[in-house]
């Protein structure tokens, strides 16, 4: 009985307020947007404001937002995964587990084993590390992604115990000792000056983007035509784009405008690899390489979930497991490959994170499962399973290293820290359900 | 101790303090030493407190990113840190070095770790306090059995009276002398068997520092 | 289209058992459907006729017993196997994934894709229009997840699938339990077209009245055993409801293992 006099008030106030904000309803009609979106960068853009006011207009610096987009990285790169994972009803605590182990193996593959054959610092070192990295993180995630599916133990025990086995297998590797320095090359992946692409390699990487948005616009447009279904307005469409180029754009003018910092300046004249007075050069950042993975990790998982089969079904598992399999799905093998994925991204966060640090130490990634999973839920991906998107969880990271670079810049100290985090992983999934409800 | 040396290379300035775990009850036991070091000088105004920061976990990475932010509030106007340990201090190290300050801001750390002594080799980090185990476990040993012998605890030889625990209980401790590595006796590790000549020594440049040539 | 039991049937199901836990939820059960033919399969809840369908359909795989496709001994181990000879089939539950809109649950499991192996959504979508606009003219909700849709419409939407494929062999698992009287009478409609059209349909209802006038046989289970099969003009409706019921096989009927045996 409730439930009906409900739906009838939300529906006489949804006309009204129809009629009150037609502009934007039409708006957001016609555009298309995802308002739940929306809403989560209106949440993050609130967030960067109060920072700043607070901080005394140090986070919207271009090198704070700069410093912010390099720690997100890592665990941005696992919550593409961990999505997945969540939307067909699994969980995997491991990943900061197997992101310490599978580091440990790049940092003992860079710095012990490989510099016995072709020496220190060979080109294809990081290369060799990296895919060593990358074949271990997935045969991890192969061998949880079959205890799960094929011998029916649940995600959440076979992660909670890869969360104890794989942090002790990073113990083993080395005893516990931190390894240390890394390859130079492989460094590059975790940012710093030199690990960013500089002013003009970030430029050509904005308008490469830019060109795919536009693309992408106008391919879609000839698709729908191609069946004569109803078609965005122009005017809709040259927004969104416009809008798409301008977001891009503008990361990478603040991304160039994040000056080397005169110490590095001042070494490299030293070396001789510049001239000149230290004060008076200035040498953009440009994007970080770490950014650049994790935005192309970005792309490729969303085109995965989204554009192939293998994402339909992962979406279609998780809406109904049973459906799945009476359609014909190998729904055993669509969740080994979730795992798998989730393994190999495992690895290239490690692999973001140990060249950051310059180091891989038996305490790396410890918790990140929890900021991962965080960063998903926060970013709109249902605990019930079947929905949730990459780019979501993306921002989702974002939102949550901002709480924490934000209040240590406001000098908030991290049980604080932990207090105000946890507080808004609450809040923003009780807005999220709220939101739902509200939808239907 | 940590903060003695790196007080000794860095008299007076801005000070970053990266604590260990909040989790973790020695995190404030080493801050509260640290202080203490720095007390007079503090009080004079000579080294000014410009930041401090818990580290969850002790990870190193939640050391770099709390240090990356330290250091963009104050500008990187930083004249010294004092990290709790050599895993922290290995994250204040990799924050300096994105912003060209590694070598001329000192940095302190503890546990001897072999990373942590190649770069007081390289001149990143100023000091890391060494407590040799093999000291540690003969002392164990022998008192263990002393004990087992019958002696009463406070004539264990060696053993002093010491209350200076959380709850204030007085107990009987042995002291073990922990060892300051600075740059100038790296030997003392060496020679000590605790790690190798060529893993202290990667990548140092020949001349610059004794223990190496 | 007359009943030319002289032809080769198109599905025959010997000798089918299957046991959960000890109990035998289908027991020495045969059926058998010709091309152009409508099977009722009758029964009690839990008599084992949807069971015996699943076992059909791949969805549980039998203990013993011959499936024939067309004559040939037809290996059906799951779903996939199934629908490879051409059985499709609408369950009771619809099975459809809540979460994705109609396209994606007609195409579940075989997408068209681009030339670049892509998924071409906007060729199924235009597909998922045109076949839907046959079954319910009025569907327009081709952008919602199917949890959004009516009763009746996520029911159109499960047939539609069963039907996109040209399917052979087509079960259909209480299709208008969920349905009002004027969807009722859309189905049935379909039903004889489809039957026209020359596939085999088994029909399966606890509900004597939705099945007698649409199929042309009918066959009983009880406690997982066939009471009988019968021509629907050999018999009447109290007599098949006598086998429903009691498990007496009437005059004009061929008596299964499960026969009261008089």
């Amino acid at each position: 009985m409730t439930d009906h006099t409900d739906s009838q008030t939300t529906q006489t106030t949804d006309t009204a307020r129809q009629s009150e904000l037609s502009v934007v309803g039409r708006f957001i009609k016609a555009t298309e947007l995802d308002t739940r979106m929306l809403g989560m960068i209106g949440a993050l853009l609130l967030i960067w404001i109060l920072f700043d006011i607070f901080s005394g207009g140090l986070f919207l610096t271009p090198r704070n937002l700069w410093n912010l987009s390099v720690q997100t990285a890592s665990v941005a790169v696992m919550a593409t995964g961990m999505v997945l994972i969540i939307v067909t009803r699994n969980i995997d605590l491991s990943v900061g587990s197997v992101l310490g182990f599978v580091g440990m193996i790049m940092a003992v593959t860079q710095a012990e084993i490989l510099p016995t054959y072709i020496g220190f610092d060979n080109p294809f070192t990081w290369i060799i590390a990296l895919a060593v990295g990358i074949a271990v993180g997935a045969a991890i995630g192969a061998l949880h992604g079959y205890v799960i599916a094929y011998m029916g133990v649940p995600a959440f025990i076979v992660t909670l115990g890869g969360l104890l086995v794989w942090r002790g297998a990073a113990w083993w590797v080395t005893s516990g000792r931190t390894v240390a320095p890394m390859d130079s090359n492989f460094r590059l992946m975790g940012g710093g000056p030199a690990g960013s692409i500089g002013e003009i390699a970030s430029w050509i990487v904005g308008l490469i983007a830019c060109a795919a948005i536009v693309a992408m616009i106008v391919s879609g447009r000839r698709q729908r035509k191609r069946f004569q279904f109803p078609l965005r307005p122009v005017w809709a469409e040259t927004f969104l784009g416009a809008l798409g180029c301008f977001l891009v754009l503008g990361a990478v003018y603040i991304a160039n405008i994040y000056y080397w910092p005169i110490g590095i300046v001042r070494r490299h004249i030293q070396a001789g690899l510049l001239e000149g007075e230290a004060t008076t050069i200035f040498i953009g950042h440009g994007v970080a390489i770490p950014v650049l993975v994790a935005i192309c990790v970005g792309i490729v998982m969303t085109f995965l979930a989204t554009r192939t089969r293998f994402g339909r079904y992962v979406f279609a598992l998780g809406g109904n497991p049973e459906a799945t399999d009476l359609a014909g799905i190998n729904t055993r093998w669509v969740t080994m490959k979730i795992f798998i994925i989730m393994g190999v991204l495992c690895a290239i966060a490690a692999a973001i994170s140990t060249a950051r640090l310059n180091a891989a130490t038996n305490a790396q990634g410890t918790l990140d499962e929890l900021l991962t999973i965080a960063a998903a839920v926060i970013g709109g991906t249902s605990l019930a399973g079947g929905v949730g998107t990459i780019a979501g969880a993306m921002i989702g990271a974002l939102v949550m290293q901002s709480l924490q670079s934000g209040m240590v810049l406001m000098g908030l100290d991290t049980p604080l820290q932990n207090i105000v985090v946890g507080v808004v992983l609450v809040i923003a999934v009780w807005l999220d359900s709220l939101y739902r409800r509200a939808q239907h | 101790m940590q903060a003695r040396a790196v007080f000794a290379a860095m008299p007076e300035g801005n000070y970053a303090f990266i604590k260990g775990s909040s989790a973790d009850p020695n995190a404030d036991f080493l801050f509260s030493g640290q202080m203490e070091v720095l007390k007079e000088a503090l009080d004079a105004g000579k080294v000014k407190n410009v930041g401090e920061a818990y580290t969850d976990g002790w990870k190193p990475e939640n050391a770099q990113k709390n240090m990356e932010q330290i250091l963009t509030a104050n500008n990187n106007n930083i004249d010294a840190v004092v990290a709790s340990n050599d895993g922290t201090a290995g994250g204040v190290v990799a924050a300096l070095s994105a912003q060209g300050l590694d070598g001329s801001v000192p940095v302190s750390g503890q546990d001897g770790d072999h990373a942590a002594l190649n770069r007081v080799a390289l001149g990143t980090q100023t000091v890391s306090v060494w407590k040799d185990a093999r000291e540690l476990g003969k002392n164990a040993a022998v008192v263990a059995s002393v004990l087992a012998d019958g002696t009463a605890m406070a004539d264990v030889p060696g053993a002093v009276k010491w209350s200076g625990g959380p709850a204030g209980v007085e107990m009987n401790a042995i002291f073990l002398a922990p060892v300051p590595i600075t740059k100038d006796n790296l030997d003392v590790v060496i020679d000590a068997g605790w790690i190798g000549k060529d893993v202290v020594c990667q990548g140092v440049a020949s001349g610059t520092v004794a223990a190496c040539n | 289209m007359s009943l030319e039991t002289a032809t080769q049937p198109l599905v025959e199901m010997r000798n089918m058992s299957i046991s959960f836990g000890g109990i035998h939820a289908v027991d020495d059960a045969s059926v058998d459907l010709n091309p152009g033919e409508v099977v009722g399969l009758l029964g009690h809840n839990g008599a084992g006729k949807s069971t015996l369908i699943k076992i059909l359909s791949g969805a549980y795989q039998r203990d013993n017993g011959e499936i024939h496709i067309d004559g040939e001994l037809a290996t059906i181990n799951n779903p996939r196997d199934a629908k490879g000879y051409g059985i499709e089939t609408i369950y009771q539950t619809l099975a459809l994934a809540d979460n994705v809109d109609t396209a994606a649950n007609l195409y579940l499991g075989r997408e068209l894709l681009t030339p670049w192996g892509t998924l071409d959504d906007v060729a199924m979508e235009a597909k998922a229009r045109e076949v839907m606009g046959r079954l319910n003219p009025r569907f327009q909700r081709f952008k919602d997840p199917v949890k959004a849709l009516s009763g009746g419409q996520r029911q159109s939407v499960a047939i539609a699938r069963a039907i996109l494929f040209n399917a052979r062999i087509l079960i259909m698992d209480e299709p208008t339990a969920a349905l009002g009287p004027e969807e009722t009478a859309q189905v049935s409609e379909l039903i004889l077209q489809l039957k026209s059209e020359g596939i085999g349909i088994f029909l399966i209802s606890h509900d004597i009245h939705d099945v007698f006038d649409l199929a042309d046989r009918v066959a009983v289970m009880k406690n997982g055993q066939v009471v009988g099969t019968a021509r629907t003009q050999d018999v009447d409706k109290d007599e098949v409801l006598g086998m429903i019921i009691l498990g007496k096989c009437p005059p004009g009927a061929t008596p299964g293992p499960g026969a009261l045996s008089s």
